[in-house]
């Protein structure tokens, strides 16, 4: 019971198939492809490699130098204190503010 | 480099041991490169006595048109420090900014630089302990030659000064004048937002909680006690009751209108033109003896006598002392004494022939020997019950004796 009929060709070719192969067939293939293909890729990649780690060094180093330019080095370090005989501590003011008292500005 | 650099008053307490603590001042008049004069104040809520290095630096210095303030450690080393420039940006105009001192902690931003005029004080807080929130600040007043500068009244016992709130009532209770010794006195209760107080023959003060023409932010309210600058003196005030509600130190708002007339006259130091003919009137003698809370310490017990033929009403004197060996000067001592009582308001006269002993004993500058070192005492100033001086009145504390006697007979006239 058949839908079609038979093509005695593809029968015969069916039975042909697969061709035999050797084993290493794959293996030589692909040692093939590869030795036909240019070694400029593996350059590029560590030259892309370079460039990423180049790029990443300014970056840290421009960082570092625009954070010391808009951030002054503190002046007064925190250990600055005057302890006195009586045990009090007093440490100086980050930004004193300037009062004119005779205007009568409160200070 | 000319300034004067005076230690006001020190003192302090353990608070380990629970003592209260005392604020402590201190204060100095350094001259500019530019001229001007500068009067310094350092205020610290904790005092403390600091014994210093002998060859520390000054902790107040002029470079050019800037003051050099130093903090220094017992050691003598510099640990924090600033400069407060007052560069002339006009004929009466001074711009005053802040620099560090080369090779000194700084502040970690400097305050703002302000303009401000001839006569005007600034203040800013210089320290703070941060556990408690007390803090330390200095003032400063530019002058020109010419101008008037003052001491800011300061707090004895309270913290930070505030200004006092405009519209605060003011209230004066039974109210006694004084410089050096009481001048006047008042039996009246007075209150409002400004409140006043006469001197015959002295002038009317004016104190305010809001500003107005011809006031000046130099009166110190801190409870019943209120100090106040009137012209180029000093005053103050002791009353019955608080001059404000407000507990603390308040800074307010002071007028003085000086009496028209007799004012002049009776408070002209005439002692510079006195008579010095004739013998003194007083004749001081010193024996050897021991000071009054140190027994180790050498001084000199000082009797004077009446040695003129009228009643003495205040003198003055001082005291030069000298290296015996080399003959050079080691410091003067002297002092003033007004022979009337300011509790009854009378007089109290040294008569002819009487003898009094001064009741503090002279105590010598500090020096290697231990012993007291060569002296010579000298009267500088005598006033007589009827007005008259004997003298040539030329130490300060003369001046001011001067002043207050003559101002008290003025108003203290025989009934005619």
């Amino acid at each position: 019971m058949s839908d079609f009929e038979r093509d005695p060709e593809l029968d015969q070719m069916r039975a042909l198939w697969p061709p035999a192969a050797p084993a290493g067939l794959e293996e030589e293939v692909l040692r093939a492809f590869r030795r036909s293909q240019s070694p400029a890729p593996r350059r590029r990649y560590w030259m892309f490699a370079a460039a990423g780690v180049a790029i990443a060094a300014v970056g840290m180093t421009g960082g570092i130098l625009i954070d010391r330019a808009i951030r002054p080095a503190p002046k007064s370090p925190p250990a600055l204190q005057m302890i006195k005989g009586n045990g009090s501590k007093f440490v100086p003011v980050k930004q004193p503010r300037l009062v004119v008292i005779s205007r009568g500005e409160q200070p | 480099m000319k300034w004067n650099y005076a230690l006001l008053f020190a003192a302090s307490a353990s608070l380990a041991l629970g003592q209260p603590v005392y604020p402590s001042q201190s204060m100095a008049r350094p001259k500019l490169a530019n001229g001007a004069s500068v009067y310094y104040q350092g205020w610290k809520e904790v005092g403390g006595y600091q014994k210093s290095a002998p060859d520390a630096p000054h902790d107040i210095d002029v470079s050019g048109n800037a003051v050099v303030r130093r903090l220094i450690k017992e050691d003598g080393s510099v640990w924090f420090g600033y400069q407060v420039h007052f560069d002339k940006v006009g004929d009466a105009t001074f711009r005053v900014s802040f620099s560090p001192i080369p090779g000194v902690p700084f502040f970690e931003q400097a305050p703002e630089a302000r303009d401000i005029h001839d006569g005007e004080r600034v203040m800013m807080n210089v320290l703070e302990e941060p556990s408690t929130g007390r803090k330390a600040f200095d003032t400063f007043q530019v002058c020109l030659p010419g101008t008037v500068g003052t001491y800011l009244p300061l707090p004895y016992e309270s913290g930070v000064p505030g200004i006092i709130p405009a519209g605060t009532a003011l209230r004066l209770t039974h109210p006694r004048l004084s410089r050096g010794m009481v001048l006047a006195r008042e039996s009246g209760i007075s209150m409002d937002t400004h409140v006043s107080m006469n001197v015959p023959n002295l002038g009317r003060f004016t104190f305010s909680s809001s500003p107005g023409a011809g006031y000046k932010l130099e009166a110190l309210a801190e409870g019943n006690r209120l100090r106040f600058n009137g012209g180029a003196d000093e005053y103050r005030i002791e009353a019955d009751t608080p001059f404000v509600d407000q507990a603390g130190a308040w800074l307010l708002w002071v007028r003085f209108d000086p009496s028209a007339g007799a004012v002049s006259s009776a408070v002209t130091p005439k002692a510079v033109t006195a008579s010095q003919d004739g013998p003194a009137p007083l004749e001081i003698t010193a024996t050897p003896t021991t000071a009054l809370n140190n027994p180790s310490i050498p001084a000199l017990s000082l009797q004077i006598k009446n040695v003129s033929t009228k009643n003495i009403l205040a003198y003055s004197y001082h005291i030069q002392f000298t290296d015996s060996a080399t003959g050079i000067g080691m410091g003067r001592g002297g002092s003033s004494t007004t022979l009337i009582n300011t509790n009854t308001d009378q007089a109290n006269p040294m008569l002819p022939g009487a003898i009094t002993r001064q009741p503090r004993p002279e105590v010598p500058p500090r020096n290697p020997t231990g012993i007291v070192p060569g002296y010579s005492i000298s009267v500088d100033l005598v006033i007589f019950d009827d007005g008259s001086t004997w003298g040539p009145g030329t130490a300060p504390l003369s001046a001011r004796l001067l002043q207050n006697v003559q101002l008290w007979l003025a108003n203290h006239k025989p009934q005619e």
